[in-house]
């Protein structure tokens, strides 16, 4: 193989000799863990949902709730495809209004290697779980076409843009849009 | 002993080991970066907790470039530190596919920031001790090539793993090439480093200059600024030029957004080696000054060029600006400050202007994009790509030495125990 044993060693003593007497890695290293930790502890305080929380009734012997494990998925990371089997492209998010209902899905969709992706908001009715055992991905009653001119997700926004399924208006009483 | 008045050459077997050792590079290299992002959508992350997770990279990668600088610089054998580097980044694509949790993800983003920058580093001060000052640039000009081989390569061959595997698999073709680029490591003989300098018996070696005095050094600090603002007209050129090709182009984006990578990568391998040896004939100022006009031009193709599938051909200049970047950025530091043991120290702080200016260039490019158009920030971008040839042209002193003082300069070996 190529690496002497000794080599190794000598070049890891020099190494630690040299942090050892030069102090400007030495502190570069100390800032970076420092950093990490600062951020490994203050990342999961700001993300809830990560941890599992306690059930509130379990004082009350109240029974769990059970289902089946193969109707359930979960949605973020999904992948998506049209009815004809197109890929659209994949859940990034989910977004909920004030009546507790979901009303669209973030798609991120497109790019190569991960550049040139688009986000989208794609409204939640257009979407259809595929009956079981046909694999796991969503399926989508659009066309990829359909995202190419949708304008971007903006999550700032005062007023979302959401792609809705072809041929029913933006003013159809079941998707529930205002004008 | 007796002082050779000229290091010997290398022999071709490390040279070739350092060829495709870049090779090596540049495949494992490809897979970080905006794919992860993709990666850890498809395990279930929110984006925000990927947001957070690119962030502490780009964080640690900055913060990384000057220690890693003197680090290197620090320690004699530069194959050691390589190799390790390129074993911490093996380790943290095996940790991204196999351990997709959130403190085992940032520890690997970390880890890979840290050790991407020491082995940039070491790689350049192994090319520099491994050939004669007056070859450096062509040396620098045929990693470049076989880096420009390696990502095209890699960039097709992950896109295909990607579509037709899975986005995990990515990594696993990872984890392999970095094992590769290990063999490559052990196939560098330190034998053929050049032999430690002559000193003179009585005077002591005079000590290297520390980092307050590198950026006393006016020189650099103006190259800095070049090379800041030139990324920061850069970086974000392809990521948003690419998103206007997925919103416009429809079915024929994604392989006209891979095109547009292979394609530069086709002509920065072709052009480098020139680059390089231009560098050596005509001066650095020429050859800067054309790879950073490059980039305006670029710029202002992609505000005013409606048809997004002449994407790819706009594209092709972005090889000639990596071409002449990934070049000059190492000979100019070396020509500066070659030979005081502080070379990649100051190829850190380089390092870290750089990095400095791929952050602004994505933060204010997509703010400009979103409220203003994808037009109006490749305008932006063209006025600081302008910016940067301009302080090129106007401040940035010629670096290379004449030529009669080329034994002079010649550069001081660091000494192996």
């Amino acid at each position: 193989m190529g690496l002497p044993l000794d080599r190794i060693k000598n070049g890891a003593g020099q190494g630690l000799q040299a942090l050892s007497e030069s102090r400007l890695p030495l502190l570069g290293v100390a800032v970076v863990v420092t950093a990490c930790a600062i951020l490994g502890v203050a990342i999961p305080q700001a993300m809830p949902g990560q941890k599992s929380n306690e059930p509130a009734a379990a004082a009350d012997n109240a029974p769990f709730g059970q289902v089946p494990r193969d109707t359930l998925s979960p949605l973020i990371g999904k992948k998506i495809r049209s009815i004809s089997g197109a890929d659209i492209g994949q859940v990034a998010g989910v977004l909920v209004d004030t009546a507790s209902e979901p009303r669209a899905v973030i798609v991120r969709y497109g790019g190569f290697l991960g550049i040139g992706v688009r986000t989208v908001a794609v409204d939640w009715q257009s979407l259809r779980v595929p009956a079981a055992g046909t694999g796991d991905v969503m399926l989508a009653d659009l066309g990829p076409q359909q995202l190419a001119s949708a304008p971007k997700y903006r999550p700032d926004a005062r007023s979302i843009a959401v792609v809705i399924p072809p041929g029913t208006g933006a003013n159809s009483p079941n998707l529930g849009y205002g004008q | 002993m007796e002082c050779p008045r000229a290091a010997p050459p290398a022999r071709g077997g490390s040279l070739r080991a350092l060829d495709w050792l870049n090779f090596f590079i540049a495949d494992f290299q490809t897979g970080f970066g905006p794919f992860v992002a993709v990666y850890l959508t498809s395990v279930g992350w929110s984006q925000g907790a990927i947001g957070w997770v690119l962030s502490i990279g780009t964080i640690t990668a900055m913060a990384s470039q000057v220690p890693a600088g003197a680090l290197v610089d620090a320690v004699a054998n530069k194959r050691i530190v390589a190799a390790a580097a390129v074993a911490s980044i093996g380790v943290s694509a095996l940790l991204i596919a196999g351990w997709p949790a959130l403190l085992p993800i940032i520890g690997a983003t970390a880890l890979h920031a840290a050790s991407s920058a020491v082995l940039g580093l070491s790689v350049a001060a192994i090319s520099l001790s491994l050939v004669q000052r007056e070859a450096f640039g062509e040396r620098l000009g045929r990693n470049a090539r076989y880096m420009a081989v390696g990502n095209a390569l890699a960039a097709g061959l992950m896109g295909a793993c990607g579509y037709a595997i899975s986005d995990r698999a990515v990594f696993i073709l990872t984890a392999l090439f970095a094992g590769a680029a290990l063999a490559a490591v052990s196939l560098l003989r330190t034998r053929q480093f050049h032999p430690p300098a002559c000193r003179a018996r009585k005077s002591k070696t005079p000590a290297p200059p520390a980092l307050r005095n590198l950026l006393k050094d006016r020189r650099l600090v103006i190259f800095c600024g070049c090379v800041g603002l030139f990324q920061f007209a850069n970086a974000a050129m392809l990521p948003v030029a690419a998103g206007q090709v997925t919103e416009h182009a429809g079915t024929a984006a994604t392989l006209l957004i891979a095109g547009g990578m292979i394609g530069p990568q086709l002509v920065t391998a072709l052009l480098a080696p020139q680059a390089g040896l231009a560098a050596q004939r005509w001066g650095r100022r020429p050859v800067l000054l054309l790879g950073f006009g490059a980039l305006p031009v670029r710029s202002i193709l992609f505000a005013t060029v409606g048809d997004p599938h002449l994407f790819l051909l706009i594209q092709l200049l972005d090889g000639i600006g990596a071409a002449v970047f990934g070049v000059l950025l190492p000979l100019v530091v070396a020509d500066i400050t070659g030979g005081s043991g502080r070379y990649t120290l100051a190829l850190g702080v380089v390092g870290l202007a750089v990095g400095s200016g791929a952050t602004l260039s994505t933060g204010v490019a997509g703010m400009v994009a979103d409220w203003l158009g994808g037009s109006a920030a490749f305008l932006v971008l063209a006025a600081i790509g302008s910016c940067a040839m301009v302080l090129a042209g106007t401040l940035m002193p010629e670096t290379k030495a004449p030529s009669g003082g080329a034994e002079l300069h010649r550069l001081v070996p660091i000494e192996e125990r």
